[in-house]
């Protein structure tokens, strides 16, 4: 799932302050999960722009409607009769759902109302924990299905860095240590052996330093070339 | 049970069923104060429903103050250990206690917008 906290109200009332119409527009998906963009939050944050915009004495009309997705084009058509009839969109979806709106609508003034953070679970509720960085070569077949490149600050990939204690990371004592949870898993499922070998660097080449990537499957596409 | 027009009453199956956005909304509507009334903590039937209405009203109360409004306009108040008092029972020593802030301000705003007519 991707996460994503809501902007702090300040920097969103300065966003919409020029406009007087505003399309609040959810997610129900990742951000859904992750309480921060899903219908009821859409509802929560719409209110309070109308509140604070009648306390100021300004007018502001704030629509409000969620996507299944934002991220994918046949439900960012459903927005297709509202968007003329606002100013502004405010999207309460991850930074990719705010750019597949705007390259759909790209006559709309479209704003983020969320910070996306990062790829993660729900732990319990209430609580995301980052546990992928989307490297690109996903190792966990080695490391009992615990990321050390998410999950150890150092992201060390063979073997501990010794400054553990009682189980937590040196760097953040709140923060369980990833090597000490990969070695107690894979004790648990009998596969100690895994460490004795050796693993190369991370190849960040997959994820950075050549701008955006893609995926591209021909037998996914449409049209065919 | 009778308060006047001045008190709206929203019975709810339980403290858990209330929203942040239920809280939101009345204040929205023009509500001077909104009091949630639940069960005494450790006496939900259902559990924690008393304390997820806390939690939800304290997270209300983050979000009035951003836009500059009184959070002591939402409050939680527990019905009396053991009670059973009327409901009504509950509300009138509340509606009797000093209320120092006065009209809610968006109700103030609300009237100017409306030219006085205020639903």
């Amino acid at each position: 799932m991707i996460t994503a906290v809501r902007k702090p109200f300040d920097e969103i009332r300065e966003m919409v302050a020029p406009y007087e119409s505003v399309l609040l527009v959810g997610c129900g998906t990742c951000v859904a999960e992750c309480a921060s963009g899903g219908e009821k939050e859409v509802a929560i944050l719409a209110s309070q722009l109308r509140m604070d915009a009648s306390l100021r004495g300004k007018r502001l009309e704030v629509g409000e409607t969620t996507l299944d997705r934002q991220c994918v084009y046949e439900f960012i058509d459903r927005l297709s009769p509202l968007v003329e009839k606002y100013q502004a969109i405010l999207s309460l979806a991850c930074g990719a759902g705010v750019q597949a709106v705007s390259e759909i609508f790209p006559e709309a003034i479209v704003l983020p109302g969320l910070d996306t953070t990062f790829l993660g679970q729900t732990r319990e509720a209430g609580l995301w924990i980052e546990n992928c960085r989307g490297c690109g070569s996903c190792k966990l077949q080695w490391f009992a299905s615990i990321c050390p490149i998410t999950r150890c600050a150092k992201r060390l990939l063979n073997g501990p860095c010794g400054g553990s204690r009682g189980g937590r990371c040196e760097v953040d004592p709140e923060v369980p240590c990833a090597w000490n949870m990969i070695v107690e898993r894979l004790r648990k499922v009998g596969r100690l052996e895994l460490l004795e070998d050796v693993y190369p660097p991370c190849d960040w080449s997959l994820a950075q330093g050549r701008g955006p990537r893609k995926i591209q499957r021909e037998d996914q596409a449409i049209e065919t070339v | 049970m009778e308060f006047g027009p001045s008190v709206v009453f929203y019975p709810m199956p339980c403290g858990g069923r209330v929203e942040t956005i239920h809280l939101l909304r009345a204040l929205e509507e023009g509500a001077d104060r909104v009091v949630v009334i639940t069960c005494p903590r450790g006496q939900c039937r259902y559990g924690e429903g008393n304390l997820r209405a806390q939690k939800r009203l304290l997270y209300a109360r983050s979000l009035v103050r951003e836009i500059g409004l009184e959070p002591e306009r939402l409050e939680i108040r527990p019905a009396s250990l053991g009670s059973a008092l009327r409901i009504d029972e509950i509300i009138r020593p509340i509606l009797l206690e000093a209320w120092n802030l006065g009209p809610s301000p968006l109700r103030r705003a609300q009237r100017k917008d409306t030219g006085g007519n205020h639903r």
